[in-house]
């Protein structure tokens, strides 16, 4: 039970996901559908769960077609050898970018909120070095994190946004029904970009111990998080409206500030809010970091992954670096995600059936030629 | 080996222990409990001579010279800190007034870490009160308002007033009842029996109509002698304050806008040769607007239903309260008084200040998104001509103990 053998349980997975799919992206989310949809940022965030939940489907039947096969032995086998590694060096540098600018997202609100006076390099590193600390161990320390937390942070997470429910206004939420539907799939990819994470489960997928389970993982991840996220959009447009949430940059983070705790023995809550937050981000770049390192070693051919852990550490650090305030933080990393995410997420898993099929038409033709 | 080892260990211990860089102790920061932002305006010379008695000086530790007349300074901010010394008994003064000038409250604050050994911290403030000056000046109160919001510190729970006068003259008052002026406000704005003389004043809810249309309502705090008062309010639109509501006023608002606390309300009842004095305990339970679709003009209805109480008849044996008929009676006198002062109210705010703060833009917008776009553009000239009708209901449902 105790013996690090690299294997981890169909809850790990799914605990896994759901704290990678809960990462950045939950600060802006209401404000963002709201810009999109206004009133009808729910019916916007259910179609595009959907939409997410039909990809990660994709991601699962992939995995459980190859059963406990590295992600870089998959790509090799149905795309062939060369585009694998130029598949592989791609991922790679999404993972690595996207860490980046997770990290610096994170310490921007961290020196908001907690620590103004600490220089954010200072927070990088103290970060980086327990990411890179936890990846070294490789997944199954991962896995059984989330299994001791995931539990009371669920309840902790429930009974905070109970209280934001204290003083609201629910006719904020009408009108419902009134954006046009050009404008509704324009605002989708937002909404999907909001689900980002699932992709793991490709990287994930060979260490899983009952791979027959895969295709499930994803659906049932991005659902949970879709309800989050629903009463999440719910919280925050009762409590400002339409116009006050467009004016806010972390509108979940401000939605907490509202909350009054009888006999105000405690003040500003938001700062519990911070600190699970800060923890549910660990769990986003942990993950994606150890997902890096491990396609690093597949790609170079190294039986382990840890050599390639600290190698990483100054590259995610210079990335995070790379944008000078906050208003530019979110613009690179649109831009970054608009030209790696849709390959990522779509166009390579849809490389894969195809390379499937083709192969098992090529074997057909083999078996009815011999 | 090892004493590498254990040296390596250390240094590497060293570098987790870096966390405590932006702590503060606590009797290093000096915990604003309300604020109080007035426009700077010279003050005529001789004043301070005659105006203010040994004591009062010694009470209120102002600016240590009077500042010249300079472009920054803008804006007068008073600071009213709590006096530790006073809660363990050892000082007579409940709180300790810093004023201040400056060009913006973010500069200001940090220029007064001159003049006090503590670090100014606005993360316990409770209340917030707004000169009529500042909030006359669209510009200066969208600074301040922003800079409100902007920091993360300060709750969106925090209470808001204006004070017909200065803010400073009403932070300076130290109410009898507890003389924390800071905790005295911030109790006086909580307090659940409050009459619906006066709005809710919380920041958050300020926020929220100030960024959906410019335009709101803001209670309005009158200092006495030895106490403060939050009643009343004050309009503004598009930014600006333009003219106050008063008392009963602001409870038609109240009630019209569906925010309305219980409170009482007293009504004259013609008995058979003489008239009662009757005052009524109510309770607001709905206000909702009814769009009229009749007609092409807007015409919205306000429907109201109140519950109620009676709080005080006459001592006389021939009164009898259990008679179903005077309690029929009683209710239409609520019912008429009630109508009209929300009709007051209303022709107020149309033809007087032209502003919607009655909630009917909220209203359309949410339940008529096929009509709203029509008039959102120029809401501000079509609202003065919409027709408002009112309809209310009241049930008394109680007497007391006596027939």
């Amino acid at each position: 039970m105790y013996s690090n053998n690299d294997r981890i349980t169909y809850y790990q997975i799914i605990n896994i996901l759901v704290l990678t799919l809960i990462g950045v992206g939950v600060l802006t989310l209401p404000r963002e559908l709201i810009g999109m949809a206004k009133t009808d940022g729910w019916l916007l965030l259910i179609i595009g769960g959907t939409i997410s939940m039909g990809i990660a489907y994709i991601h699962g039947y992939i995995i459980k077609a190859f059963p406990r096969k590295k992600y870089f032995d998959i790509l090799s086998l149905t795309l062939t050898k060369p585009i694998a590694y130029l598949f592989s060096v791609f991922f790679i540098i999404y993972l690595v970018g996207t860490n980046g600018f997770l990290l610096r997202i994170l310490a921007e609100v961290i020196k908001v909120f907690l620590l103004p006076r600490t220089p954010i390099e200072v927070i990088f590193i103290g970060m980086l070095f327990v990411v890179a600390y936890s990846a070294r161990l490789g997944i199954e320390p991962l896995g059984r994190i989330t299994n001791i937390l995931f539990p009371g942070l669920i309840v902790f997470v429930i009974a905070m946004f109970a209280l934001t429910f204290a003083n609201v206004d629910f006719t904020n939420l009408l009108p419902i029904f009134q954006t046009p539907p050009d404008q509704m799939l324009r605002g989708l990819n937002i909404v999907v970009f909001s689900f980002l994470g699932f992709e793991l489960l490709l990287v994930f997928g060979a260490f899983l111990d009952k791979p027959q389970k895969a295709p499930r993982i994803g659906p049932i991840a991005v659902f949970l998080v879709l309800i989050v996220y629903l009463i999440l959009n719910l919280s925050v447009l009762a409590n400002f409206g339409v116009y006050n949430t467009e004016r806010l940059i972390w509108p979940t983070l401000s939605v907490f500030e509202t909350i009054e705790f009888p006999g105000a023995f405690i003040e500003n809550v938001q700062i519990i809010i911070m600190s699970i937050w800060v923890y549910t981000i660990f769990m986003t770049i942990a993950p994606m970091y150890l997902a890096s390192s491990i396609l690093m070693g597949q790609v170079m051919g190294g039986r382990e992954q840890n050599y390639f852990v600290l190698p990483l550490v100054p590259i995610v650090y210079f990335v995070a670096l790379y944008s000078d305030s906050i208003a530019d933080v979110y613009k690179d990393f649109g831009t970054f995600s608009d030209y790696t995410v849709y390959f990522i997420v779509l166009g390579m898993p849809i490389a894969i059936l195809i390379g499937m099929m083709v192969r098992k038409m090529l074997k057909n033709k083999d078996n009815q030629s011999t | 080996m090892k004493k590498h080892m254990i040296l390596l260990a250390l240094l590497m211990m060293t570098s987790a222990f870096t966390g405590c860089w932006d702590a503060i102790e606590i009797d290093q920061r000096g915990y604003v409990m309300s604020l109080g932002i007035d426009k700077y305006e010279i003050p005529p010379p001789g004043k301070s001579e005659e105006g203010n008695s040994p004591e009062e000086e010694a009470a209120v530790p102002t600016m240590a010279h009077i500042p010249e007349d300079n472009p920054r300074n803008r804006f007068s901010f008073t600071y009213v800190i709590p006096n530790v010394e006073f809660l363990v008994g050892e000082s007579e003064n409940p709180n300790i007034l810093y004023n201040t000038v400056g060009e913006n409250l973010y500069s200001a604050s940090r220029i007064l870490t001159t003049r006090i050994n503590k670090q100014v911290f606005f993360g316990h403030m409770k209340v917030l009160v707004i000169g009529e000056t500042v909030a006359r000046d669209p510009d200066m109160l969208r600074e301040v308002l922003d800079a409100i919001e902007r920091d993360q510190f300060i709750s969106r729970r925090i209470s808001v007033a204006i004070a017909p006068d200065t803010a400073r003259g009403v932070l300076e008052v130290e109410p009898l009842i507890n003389p924390m002026t800071g905790q005295f406000m911030a109790d006086l704005f909580r307090n659940k029996d409050r009459s619906p003389r006066s709005g809710g004043g919380i920041m958050g809810d300020v926020f929220e109509e100030l960024h959906r249309w410019g335009n709101t309502v803001i209670p309005r705090v009158i200092p006495g002698e030895e106490d403060i008062k939050v009643a009343g309010s004050a309009v503004i639109k598009n930014y600006r304050l333009i003219g106050w509501l008063g008392e009963v006023e602001t409870r038609a608002l109240e009630i019209i806008r569906g925010t309305a606390r219980p409170g009482g309300l007293t009504v004259k009842h013609q008995g058979k040769d003489e008239e009662h004095i009757v005052p009524i305990d109510l309770i607001y339970l709905s206000s909702e607007f009814k769009l009229d679709k009749t007609s092409d003009k807007i015409r919205v209805i306000k429907e109201v239903k109140t519950t109620g109480e009676v709080k005080q008849f006459i001592l006389d044996p021939h009164q009898d309260l259990m008679e179903p008929q005077l309690i029929r009676e009683l209710e239409a006198l609520v019912c008429e008084k009630i109508k009209k002062e929300m009709k007051e109210t209303i022709r107020k705010l149309q033809e007087e200040f032209q502003v919607d703060v009655l909630g009917v833009d909220h209203y359309l917008s949410k339940y008529h998104p096929k009509l709203w776009p029509e008039v959102e553009e120029d809401w501000d000239e079509v609202f003065p001509h919409i027709e408002i009708n009112v309809d209310v209901e009241t049930k008394i449902r109680r007497v007391g103990l006596t027939k």
